[in-house]
């Protein structure tokens, strides 16, 4: 089952959108429930109390509350960083600001259903990934936790910390070991910094700056053989091939 | 004896060493490195080193010793990138200004300081050296090259001065008229590059001038289009009265229908056809307008999808060199081909910038191409070619990759928005 969340004022457009969903429910069988919003502010009512969704398709220009504002909620207050943001609008110019949501995808009314059909695999993909773990030993005890919680890792001597989005984790082992476990999203960077690239808030050639604020170097040796690497993982990001 | 042979050999292998380094000096001036690995640079130059010692060792100032040290010269060139005139050139250059301190020196130097006779023709090619090296700005002396006609008038000079060194060689001239003819030629090559260096700057302002040009169209096209856009909400305004009677006359007859063929009616008014793009950057937006105007005229099917937010200063004049360069480039193949085909994306995430073109070609082989042979065979016609689209991705620490598919040219750049 995939949670999809509509909220836009334009009613039918929206009626528009749930049939457009629903109707790729079995091309790609998978179960999708769709809830829709006409106001920001309901939206965020129900979501405080505790609504999850997979993926919400957020209209920029609501009347009230807008599509930053709401988004600002949901990344900022609601501290969630896994909901795929999709912004939709009806015109071309997009605000700094709906950047630093981390949206998955702008799309433009009206909706192309190739589009909307893209946006949706490519959404499904990236959760399907963030679901794999990452095992390590700590005495004799073995330790699982989800990608989705690493931010980064740091060697230090012959120990390895774990920077994750609650707090750290230490363990030993070398990074290089830590590395081969690892799925395609994360990137070594520095002989002793391993990255998530999930979690990058702006890369730069010489460092690489982390939604937790911390910076991190990119070592000579290293730039070329990353700034490669980013070049495919972001073109997969923005435009699903590889 | 031995004292002597001793001395002698110890000085020719220094003099080889500092010989070797003012060459490289004189070439990472003038040509580019690209990306080899510093211990093939090692392996370059000890070999330089040890062909022209070994040279000097067995054939002393001759006219073999020479021809190796050219050879040298030359092989060492071709590890760098550039076109080969200039290569050639630099090369001619270096070797002339080498051959002409070694001819000074031999006149200057009398029978009592004949060892040391290599140590003052070091000396004299480490002034000429310094002198060529700090006329020009060594990054602009880098990145341009003129063309083949220019190139070539330019290595003729260096080329007659060494023919006038060997000439005095073997001539009967006195000692004082050759050393002040030695010195005179040397002065007279120094003369021609510092020409050689204002004839750069007139083409980078050339060139500056061009892209100026062409920005300008663009901006006037957009200011057409704005107009335009004006315009028709004028005319809109104007007519507001008798729409809102239609559309109340349409809602009063209950028919939904007809009313949202009506409104539709207005949006479609309200659209301008010739504005394709708005991402809410001027600039860009001129630009792109410009280019994508042309080519929806000239080609068959035109894709765009561009993401990126307003106003985020992108008034770099490097940036619009690469997107003007690669539409004009792009375009210009495609019209070509039968499938006329072009796809332009851009999209901004995490401070990266990223330009994706896809456009059909013919006649261009399949897998990765070497962005050099391309530029050649451009067509863009304004002498602007890719190697200027790839030097200023360099020069942002960016990357630039093109590759042949089934007849169609995929660009790829990338671009770190915090050194723009």
């Amino acid at each position: 089952m995939y949670r999809v969340g509509i909220c836009d004022d334009d009613k039918i457009l929206c009626s528009l959108l749930e049939e457009q969903i629903q109707g790729l429910s079995a091309e790609f069988s998978v179960k999708f429930e769709i809830e829709v919003w006409y106001s920001g502010e309901s939206l965020e009512r129900d979501l405080k109390k505790g609504t999850k969704l997979d993926i919400l398709f957020l209209d920029i220009e609501l009347l009230q509350k807008n599509g930053i504002a709401i988004g600002a909620f949901i990344r900022d207050e609601m501290g969630d960083a896994d909901t795929h943001i999709v912004y939709i609008s009806s015109k071309q110019g997009y605000a700094m600001d709906l950047f630093k949501m981390q949206p998955l995808e702008f799309l433009v009314k009206p909706i192309s259903a190739v589009r909307l059909k893209e946006v949706l695999e490519r959404s499904m993909k990236r959760k399907k990934y963030a679901e794999s773990c990452f095992e390590y030993q700590r005495g004799s005890r073995i330790f699982r936790v989800s990608v989705k919680e690493i931010v980064y890792f740091m060697s230090m001597d012959k120990k390895v910390l774990m920077i994750k989005r609650d707090g750290q984790e230490e363990f030993n082992g070398k990074l290089k070991n830590v590395m081969e476990q690892l799925p395609t999203g994360f990137l070594m960077i520095h002989q002793s910094y391993v990255i998530h690239q999930e979690y990058v808030s702006e890369y730069s050639y010489e460092s690489i700056k982390m939604m937790n604020g911390d910076v991190l170097s990119v070592s000579k040796p290293y730039r070329k053989e990353v700034r490669a690497k980013i070049k495919q993982y972001l073109k997969e990001k923005m435009y699903n091939v590889l | 004896m031995f004292y002597k042979m001793g001395y002698e050999l110890i000085v020719v292998l220094i003099v080889g060493i500092f010989h070797t380094a003012l060459l490289k000096k004189v070439l990472d001036t003038f040509l580019s490195a690209g990306d080899k690995k510093g211990l093939t640079w090692r392996i370059v130059f000890a070999g330089y080193y040890l062909l022209t010692t070994a040279a000097y060792g067995i054939f002393h100032v001759s006219f073999l010793y020479e021809m190796c040290n050219l050879a040298g010269i030359i092989g060492v060139t071709c590890f760098y990138r550039g076109t080969w005139e200039k290569k050639v050139w630099i090369s001619l250059v270096f070797f002339c200004m080498d051959t002409g301190s070694g001819a000074a020196a031999s006149f200057v130097g009398s029978e009592t300081i004949r060892m040391q006779q290599s140590a003052v023709s070091a000396l004299l090619l480490l002034i000429c050296v310094a002198v060529v090296c700090h006329i020009p700005d060594p990054k602009e002396s880098r990145e341009k090259a003129l063309d083949k006609k220019q190139m070539f008038l330019l290595s003729v000079i260096p080329m007659l001065s060494v023919m006038v060194f060997r000439g005095l060689l073997y001539g009967s001239i006195d000692r004082l008229t050759t050393v002040f003819v030695c010195v005179a030629v040397l002065a007279l090559n120094l003369c021609v590059f510092s020409l050689y260096h204002i004839l750069l700057k007139n083409y980078v302002q050339l060139r500056e001038q061009d892209i100026y040009k062409q920005q300008t169209i663009a901006y006037q096209n957009q200011f057409e289009l704005m107009q335009e856009s004006q315009n028709r909400i004028r005319a809109l305004r104007h007519d507001m009265k008798n729409h809102v009677l239609a559309l109340e006359g349409l809602v009063k007859s209950s028919k939904p229908d007809k009313v949202m063929e009506y409104l539709a009616s207005i949006q479609e008014f309200m659209n301008n056809p010739s504005e394709h793009i708005y991402t809410g950057n001027e600039a860009l937006d001129s630009l792109l307008n410009f280019k994508l105007q042309r080519a929806k005229e000239e080609l068959k099917r035109v894709e765009t999808d561009i993401v990126l937010p307003e106003k985020m200063n992108l008034h770099s004049f490097d940036f619009n060199v690469i997107v003007g360069n690669l539409l004009d480039n792009a375009i210009a193949a495609s019209v070509r081909t039968d499938e006329r085909f072009l796809k332009f994306s851009m999209r901004m995430e995490n401070g990266i910038l990223f330009l994706y073109m896809v456009n059909s070609c013919k006649g261009i082989p399949e897998g990765v191409c070497e962005i050099r042979r391309l530029s050649e065979k451009s067509y863009a016609g304004h002498g602007i070619g890719l190697t200027n689209v790839q030097r200023i991705v360099e020069k942002y620490h960016g990357d630039m990759e093109m590759h042949c598919k089934d007849n169609c040219m995929e660009t790829e750049i990338m671009l770190y928005r915090k050194s723009m």
